[in-house]
């Protein structure tokens, strides 16, 4: 959940003291004299929700103050309290600090609860956008995701792994938010459900496939695109979706003019992890990968995957590690978190989470259900 | 009969922005001086401007000036809180005494105030302000109604065909729980339409043995029922995790809890204290479930309401006035109509009864409303001669699904 604090700056301490009396009862909230101890508290204590600062303090005054506190916690929502509501100071104050609204000295009890409490809401709504995209949208496509992957493990296996990676790249390489690119990973698959089962079949066991199904499975990608395209806010998404196949070249699906820096970021990282997994999976890691697909001239963003093999410099997340102990284990004693060495088969030989997949608890759950019933292959091999 | 459109896309309000005043030069320099800028309407007084946010509404912001004869700037404001409650309020005012102030602050709930005379600076950066404002308050609906929605939407329908009992309802379910929550008036529907359409998602956490089990109706063990009349607590928890979704999965844990207290979850939990998400997941799914047997909606829900003690009353004689959905044709029951090659299907149309492969597989559920990712799937299945043609289905036409004869 968001911040519900607020923090009072101003340089006369009495009024601080004033204030905290008046309104603890009915706000959380911090003082501060002075702007230097104000943004001290905001790195030290910060987030605020809102935060009320005096126009005329000595040193550092309320629009200064206001206007670094807009750049170092853009998110806190900014009131300016002031004797002296000169025109010039209002438009400062709006213009370079951004500022929400404007409180008078001396001011009213009523006016400054009013004030604070549209404050807040102001700062509900502002990190609203955040927490749906990051919170709730991404885990419900997190949790769906899932439930795909145990429906058919063998098309969407590959998604968590990937999810996984493309987030610890991301953030690895400084982006501010990968949700985006999380959910991309997760969905990139959607458009095999065009194709028939046989044809994932054959895939699956790297059969031979004819021209015409091979055609259906490199067209997934589109329809994966066309799913997407139309939902607000994901049109990043559907591009990631729908160039996660294409070389750095311009080669490849779709086949359009698109090459280069012109294909999104996301799908250039995609491209890499997923090619490196499919390595991965071969037995085929770090040095010997990284020649592998350096090899493959023109395929990847070349500055992306030198990136990629800093950022990961043996395995991808949740990769099996030679490093780390194998467990054997009964279904009952697995852990969500763990990750899976083997294949985990029912007993009559039906797959339900394939290798390299984390253990979520829904996970867990299907299993011990399964070994209640069916029976499921044990020992399971874990790390 | 109409059927709801499946993405319910909001009209989409472009920076638009009403000027009121009861000066007709003013607004003329205005509209003069701001045009290009941006897109907006002007009224002279406030009785205008209520035709006109009634006529061409919503608009992303309102400026009212405080002193017009006949209604005021207060007045007006008040007005546009109750008709448009999301629409940004600026105040124009030669005379911002504190009382005004106070008054449109608390009554009309004014997000700026601007003085006459205006700076044509002020204004538009004012006039910025409100925008964003617009967008911030409007961006929660959106997102829940479409980012959300339309995602679980795409999903649910993936899952609906790679494992059709357990979703293969909830397309329908979705769209008659929406009319219901309208009908219902409920603030808002997105929840439960999420709910309606998650609802039995832990069925995938039981055995594939035992779900062929349920499906064919054979007789369980103790063990066996007990671990299905738990699905719905496997589907809450799975959404339990997700941030907002709390109430969703509080509907979905209660779904198959009566109006009298019986029924699962065994707690002491009845009556109005049951999330009402779950009471209409109770009724509808019920209903649902009928209707895909066959039988018209009017019949399920006559059938519904003369049971037992399992239903609320309200919610059951809410959806016995949605109209759309008692005319809804049931699919079995589309006897005699003709069919359509694969070749010729189209988004939005609705089959009328499964689609099965040479081999008896189910493809696609009766009562899904195709979309393109599906017509593609049966195409391709179609290229390799693995699909009973041809299909019958309802297309909709400007005045709902009809049967294709």
């Amino acid at each position: 959940m968001h911040s519900q604090r607020i923090l009072f700056v101003d340089d006369d301490a009495n009024l601080l003291a004033s204030m905290q009396r008046n309104l603890r009862k009915l706000f959380s909230f911090d003082t501060a004299i002075g702007g230097v101890e104000a943004l001290a508290l905001i790195k030290s204590a910060g987030p605020y929700a809102v935060i009320v600062a005096d126009m005329q303090m000595p040193g550092m005054d309320g629009v200064e103050l206001l206007t670094k506190v807009s750049e170092q916690a853009p998110n806190t929502v900014r009131v300016m309290l002031t004797g002296n509501a000169d025109q010039k100071t209002a438009t400062d104050a709006v213009n370079k600090g951004r500022i929400f609204s404007f409180l008078n000295k001396p001011c009213e009890p009523e006016t400054l609860r009013f004030t604070l409490e549209a404050g807040l809401k102001q700062h509900e709504l502002v990190c609203m956008e955040r927490e749906l995209l990051e919170g709730t949208l991404a885990g419900s496509v997190k949790v769906l995701g899932e439930v795909l992957s145990m429906v058919d493990p063998a098309s969407f296996g590959r998604g968590q792994k990937l999810r996984d990676s493309v987030r610890v790249f991301g953030q690895w390489l400084g982006m501010p938010t990968t949700w985006q690119y999380e959910m991309a990973a997760q969905l990139a698959d959607i458009g095999l459900v065009s194709v028939p089962p046989l044809i994932l079949r054959k895939l699956g066991q790297g059969m031979e496939l004819m021209a015409r199904e091979r055609d259906m499975v490199d067209k997934a990608p589109q329809i994966g695109h066309d799913l997407l395209v139309n939902i607000p806010r994901l049109e990043i998404v559907a591009k990631i979706v729908l160039y996660q196949g294409k070389n750095y070249d311009g080669s490849g699906f779709p086949s359009d003019k698109v090459a280069g820096e012109d294909i999104p970021v996301g799908a250039r990282m995609f491209k890499i992890l997923h090619d490196r997994a499919l390595l991965e999976n071969e037995g085929v890691v770090k040095k010997r990968a990284y020649d592998t697909m350096k090899a493959r001239l023109h395929h990847y963003d070349p500055v992306l995957l030198d990136k990629c093999f800093k950022c990961f410099e043996s395995f991808l997340t949740n990769a099996i590690s030679a490093d780390r102990v194998v467990l054997p284990l009964t279904v009952y004693e697995l852990q969500p978190g763990q990750i899976l060495v083997s294949d985990i088969n029912s007993s009559n030989g039906v797959l339900l989470v394939a290798a390299g997949n984390r253990l979520t608890e829904i996970m867990i759950k299907r299993l011990s259900n399964y070994a209640t019933f069916d029976g499921v292959k044990e020992p399971i091999y874990v790390q | 009969m109409i059927l709801p459109p499946l993405n319910p896309t909001q009209a989409v309000v472009v920076n638009r922005l009403l000027f009121v005043d009861d000066d007709c030069n003013l607004l003329a320099a205005l509209q003069r001086t701001l045009r290009k800028r941006f897109n907006f309407e002007i009224a002279v007084g406030g009785q205008e401007a209520l035709e006109i946010l009634k006529e061409k509404g919503p608009f992303a912001v309102v400026v009212v000036d405080m002193n017009m004869p006949l209604m005021n700037g207060v007045e007006l404001l008040e007005a546009v809180a109750a008709v448009s409650p999301d629409t940004v309020r600026v105040m124009l005012t030669g005379n911002a005494d504190q009382r005004t102030a106070a008054e449109a602050v608390n009554r009309g709930s004014v997000f700026r105030f601007l003085s006459k005379p205006c700076e044509p600076e002020e204004l538009t950066a004012t006039l910025d302000t409100a925008l964003k404002q617009y967008e911030l308050i409007t961006t929660e609906k959106a997102l829940l109604n479409q980012t959300l929605n339309g995602s679980l939407q795409v999903l649910t329908d993936i899952l609906a065909m790679l494992d059709p009992d357990a979703f293969g309802q909830a397309q329908l379910r979705r769209s008659v729980v929406r009319e219901v929550a309208v009908q219902l008036g409920l603030a808002s529907t997105w929840d439960v339409e999420i709910a309606a359409l998650l609802a039995e998602i832990g069925l995938v956490t039981l055995p594939s043995v035992l779900r062929e089990k349920v499906r064919t109706r054979q007789v369980l063990t103790d063990n066996e029922s007990q671990l299905v009349n738990r699905v719905p607590e496997f589907s809450a928890r799975l959404l339990g995790s997700i941030p907002r979704l709390e109430s969703v999965a509080r509907a979905v844990l209660y779904q198959n809890k009566n109006y009298d207290g019986t029924g699962f979850p065994s707690d002491g939990v009845f009556g109005a204290e049951i999330p009402v998400g779950a009471r209409m997941l109770r009724v509808v799914g019920a209903v649902v479930k009928m209707h895909l047997k066959g039988i018209p909606f009017p019949d399920a829900l006559r059938a519904v309401l003369a049971g037992p003690e399992h239903y609320d009353p309200a919610v059951a004689q809410a959806l016995s006035l949605c109209r759309s959905v008692l005319r809804r044709q049931p699919q079995a029951a589309a006897n005699g109509t003709r069919s359509v090659p694969i070749a010729e299907l189209a988004p939005g149309h609705v089959l009328l009864s499964a689609i099965v492969t040479v081999e008896g597989t189910v493809v696609l559920a009766a009562g899904v409303t195709l979309n393109a990712a599906q017509i593609q799937r049966l195409r391709n299945y179609s290229s390799l001669n693995a699909v009973v043609e041809p299909i019958s289905v309802g297309i909709p036409t400007a005045n709902g699904v009809s049967v294709v004869k």
